[in-house]
């Protein structure tokens, strides 16, 4: 159960860090703005007996000055808040008075806990706060006017209120009376330069300026490669035992937005595949995905055989197309691929493509799940392998490897290739000499990459570097 | 689905979902004899009825930004060209035999959609550094434990560092990413397909009862 | 034809050249400030994608698989078992009346007192919707137990136990307490003693149990946010080698630096 505060309009409670009343729709943050402006009009801080009876509460301003600390107050996730002491009991609601500045608490809390979200409230408890007592509040604070200025206001009604316990009611109190969280979690507008969500651009600039150095100053051969996580050696075999002229079903679910990696760790299996004269049965669950399948193999395919023909690639790839629906429609490929391609994307049945009677009699020989996502092997691997048990391969990106692995422990997957990395240990796996116009771009990946790793070790210091600087400036 | 109809009407759309889906279960786990073909028709209508809904929802895009057009909100120009551009593709794509694969839209593809996208999501290589800089900082605990895998694993990758460091450190990182990673990562598989598992059989347990 | 081989004349591989030049560039100045380019750059993008799956969702779907075949009645293209009725022409109808009813619901909403077509149109709408849905909700449970649940539940176990595989004891076993932490601290969280009424010292276990399992999630995500970086830089140097090399190696990049530096 989370913590909550009455709204002041209807005095329903709502989450703390509510912005609307979930009940009334009142908007939280602009009661406050304008009761603000109210008092600033009169003239500083209103006294409490110049607010009207029916005056919303309202947290207090920003304490200006913290005893010790400096002016400006830090934001909300770094604040260190002090633990203000337990309370007696009787206490008279969940409304608060604005308290005055200068108001000291004791010790801070853990910094490791959320102190509002790991409030358990108990059941047991009355839905309402008690009263710090004399020797609890700050000396300029008069329990007593605080006392009476409290029950001007009406109570919540405690149906609508949560059980809070004490942990709870203190932790509440202290977001009221120190620096107010909710100021500091006003909507900010959008900034024209697409700021407000940390945009650094020194960050930025210092990485294109590293990449770009690097990228362009030296076309030499890199001493060491990149090392090859565990899978890649797998996947080599199971393609390696493929019989010619195997039938291998690929879902090709990346587009051009991530060929950029993509084609670098495909491109190497598809080149194996090629050289293993498999016929490839390529579907898609991306619009985009059978143009960006044609392209990579036609390019895989000049660089096996030295030049690529319209009936060569015809004669290697058939296109299954789009398939649409998502995890709805995959499990036609292990139930029923007949249905699930009965004509190839130029219209053509399967009395003229062997390659779909294969698969429709047979079964694939291997399944190729080639995403720059982990979303569809995982699909693949729940809607489609247990319907057809054919052997299954991951060629994934970078990102998308982790969470296949516990898939390759079960044997699930029989092998995984990601990231460019991947890409470049199954090149040495293929033993097959690439040109050097072939070569440079993946020099250029890892020299790239040294450079990066640099970048994001200096913001990383400097990131920290930050962190102590601002905790020193507190 | 239809709030301020009949309760009847959302309690009919419950039970066409239930019984189709306890028609897929029942043929996924052999639970009855014969559903299997009964399957694979639901199967190959999700697939035209997908196909429809794509265009039903791209036509809904078309339908927003005329709107904006219509009514001259802010940024109508923008939505004028998200339309000439959408329409011009489309009818290239319907009036032209070989649909997709004409020259023209196979240019389109080539000149504006693979670079545009490519370019975009290359962006977020920055935003990866800066959310470092933002997030990995050693101010908690889980902060240190990300800092330390994130380390590892990248000292490990990258050549430069890798052969700077003792081949133990491979080892290390190569059983820690086989054993204790996988063994949590199959921790969050089991919980996400839990998860699934429970939503989706408390939405069948609902058939019928629109409320809980 | 070949994805290398265009029959349109050289001027549209030039054009294609610089707007994918300019657009790539508009997409890139994002980096300085969110302006109108950056935006213009991303409204052409999403229209011509949406096009483009416009295109594709007729053509290898709508047309290869329904329509073509009603059509084309003299050469059928699926099995002789299977009838015409319930793979096209269902399909054909609920998706029309999807059609129908979505266009209905672009118009407006249908409080107040709509037409008896208006309303029918949308009672009837459920059906398609509902079929999507279930197949949705089915597919989901079953692939869930089948596809995770079932086989990383019983490899956790076979690791685990005793009977397992002999050299790998050990280390299944704290791969068992790691996958199962992990999955208490998912599920349930901190073990509070006020919520689950248990002896202290269970309490304790079932903490520290759980410690390791979030402590091993936190290391997993650090493997994450790495190959995350990895991912994500290796598609930036590829999008820069575009702009410093791919580009410089185009005919229309060779034709300008000839006429720039005084070539023929």
């Amino acid at each position: 159960m989370t913590s909550t505060f009455g709204c002041p309009h209807c005095g329903k409670g709502n989450p703390i860090d509510a912005l609307f009343c979930a009940f009334c729709g009142t908007r939280l943050q602009d009661v406050e703005t304008s009761l603000r402006e109210q008092q600033d009009q009169q003239g500083g801080e209103a006294a409490d007996e110049d607010l009207p009876e029916d005056a919303p509460i309202l947290p207090p301003r920003p304490a200006r000055r913290l005893r010790g600390h400096a002016t400006r107050p830090s934001p909300p996730q770094e604040r260190k808040i002090d633990d203000p002491p337990d309370p007696e009991p009787g206490s008279s609601g969940l409304h608060r008075p604005p308290l005055r500045a200068d108001t000291s608490f004791s010790k801070p809390p853990s910094s490791t806990e959320d102190p509002v979200r790991s409030a358990a409230p108990t059941p047991t408890d009355r839905a309402d706060l008690s009263i710090p007592s004399s020797s609890e509040v700050p000396n300029d604070v008069d329990p007593a006017e605080l006392a009476a200025w409290l029950e001007r206001f009406p109570q919540p009604n405690p149906l609508s209120t949560p059980m809070l316990s004490d942990e709870t009611r203190r932790q509440l109190r202290q977001l009221f009376v120190s620096e107010v969280p909710l100021a500091e979690i006003l909507p900010h507008e959008a900034r024209s330069d697409g700021g407000g969500l940390q945009r650094r651009t020194w960050i930025y600039w210092l990485l294109l300026a590293v990449l770009g150095f690097a990228l362009l100053f030296g076309d030499e051969a890199p001493e060491t490669l990149p090392h090859v996580w565990p899978g890649v050696g797998g996947a080599y075999a199971a393609i390696n035992t493929l019989p010619t002229g195997s039938t291998v079903l690929i879902d090709w679910a990346y587009d051009p937005a991530t060929a950029g990696e993509m084609d670098q760790v495909a491109r190497p299996v598809i080149e194996h595949l090629i050289a293993q004269n498999a016929d490839l049965i390529v579907i898609s669950q991306l619009p985009l995905g059978p143009a960006s399948a044609r392209r990579l193999i036609a390019a895989a395919e000049t660089s096996v055989w030295g030049e690529i023909t319209a009936q060569r690639l015809d004669a290697t790839l058939v296109e299954g197309g789009f398939l649409p629906g998502g995890a709805a429609t995959l499990p036609l490929l292990g139930q029923a691929p007949a249905l699930g391609l009965p004509v190839d994307l130029q219209g053509r049945s399967a009395e003229i493509r062997p390659p779909l009677q294969t698969l429709t009699e047979d079964g694939p020989a291997l399944a190729l799940v080639i995403s720059a996502q982990f979303e569809p092997v995982q699909r693949w691997l729940e809607q489609v392998q247990p319907l057809n048990q054919t052997p299954t391969l991951a060629i994934t990106s970078a990102a998308a490897a982790p969470p296949l692995r516990p898939y390759l422990d079960s044997g699930q997957l029989a092998g995984l290739v990601s990231g460019y990395n991947g890409g470049i240990g199954y090149r040495q796996l293929l033993l097959r000499p690439l040109a050097r116009a072939e070569q440079i771009p993946l020099w250029r990946q890892i020299r790239g990459h040294n450079s990066a790793l640099i970048v994001l070790l200096i913001v990383l210091v400097i990131g920290n570097l930050a962190l102590s600087l601002e905790r020193r400036s507190l | 689905m239809f709030s301020t109809h009949a309760q009847w009407i959302n309690r009919l759309g419950l039970v066409i979902i239930f019984v189709v889906a306890a028609l897929i279960i029942a043929s996924r786990f052999h639970l009855l004899p014969g559903l299997q073909p009964v399957a694979t028709i639901l199967y190959t209508w999700v697939l035209l009825l997908a196909a429809f809904a794509l265009l039903l929802g791209i036509a809904s895009v078309a339908w927003v930004h005329l709107g904006h057009i219509q009514g001259g909100e802010a940024e109508w120009g923008l939505s004028l060209i998200l339309l000439i551009g959408l329409l011009g593709v489309f009818a290239i794509g319907i009036l032209s035999p070989v649909g997709a694969n004409s020259p023209l839209i196979e240019w389109v593809f080539d000149a504006l959609i693979a670079p545009g996208q490519a370019s975009l999501f290359a962006l977020t290589g920055f935003f990866v550094v800066a959310a470092a800089y933002r997030y990995l900082r050693v101010d908690r605990p889980d902060a240190i434990w990300i800092l330390v895998g994130a380390l590892l694993a990248l000292l490990i990758q990258t050549p430069l560092s890798q052969q700077l460091l003792p081949p133990i450190f491979t080892g290390l990182t190569d059983w820690l990413l086989v054993w204790p990673v996988m063994a949590a990562l199959r921790g969050a598989l089991l919980g996400g397909a839990l998860a699934v598992l429970i939503v989706g059989l408390r939405l069948l347990a609902r058939g019928g009862n629109p409320r809980p | 034809m070949t994805p290398f081989s265009s029959p349109l004349p050289p001027f549209w591989d030039h054009l294609g050249v610089v707007v994918g030049f300019l657009l790539s560039l508009a997409i890139f100045s994002f980096i300085l400030r969110d302006t109108w380019l950056v935006r213009l750059a991303q409204y052409l993008l999403v229209g011509v994608s949406l096009g483009y799956a416009a295109v594709i969702a007729w053509q290898s779907v709508l047309w290869l698989r329904l329509f073509r075949p009603l059509l084309d009645a003299a050469r059928p293209t699926f099995p002789p078992t299977m009838d015409a009725l319930w793979l096209y022409w269902a399909p054909l109808g609920l998706g029309l009346i999807l059609w129908l009813a979505g266009i209905d619901a672009l118009r407006g909403s249908i409080a107040g007192r709509p037409s008896p077509l208006r309303r029918g149109l949308r009672l009837l709408a459920i059906l398609p919707m509902g079929i999507l849905a279930g197949v949705a909700v089915g597919v989901g449970i079953a692939g869930a137990i089948q596809g995770t649940l079932l086989p990383q539940f019983l490899r956790g176990a076979d690791l685990g136990l005793p009977a397992g595989p002999p050299g790998f004891l050990i280390m299944g076993m704290l791969t068992l307490l790691i996958t199962t932490g992990a999955l208490i601290h998912l599920q349930v969280g901190k073990v509070a003693a006020v919520e689950w009424k248990l002896p202290n010292f269970l309490l304790s276990i079932l903490n520290g149990w759980r410690w390791i399992g979030e402590r091993a999630l936190w290391l997993a995500a650090g493997f994450l946010f790495a190959q995350l970086f990895t991912s994500r830089i290796t598609l930036l140097i590829a999008r820069l080698e575009y702009f410093l090399f791919d580009l410089r190696a185009s005919e229309l990049w060779i034709w300008l630096s000839a006429r720039v530096g005084g070539g023929p």
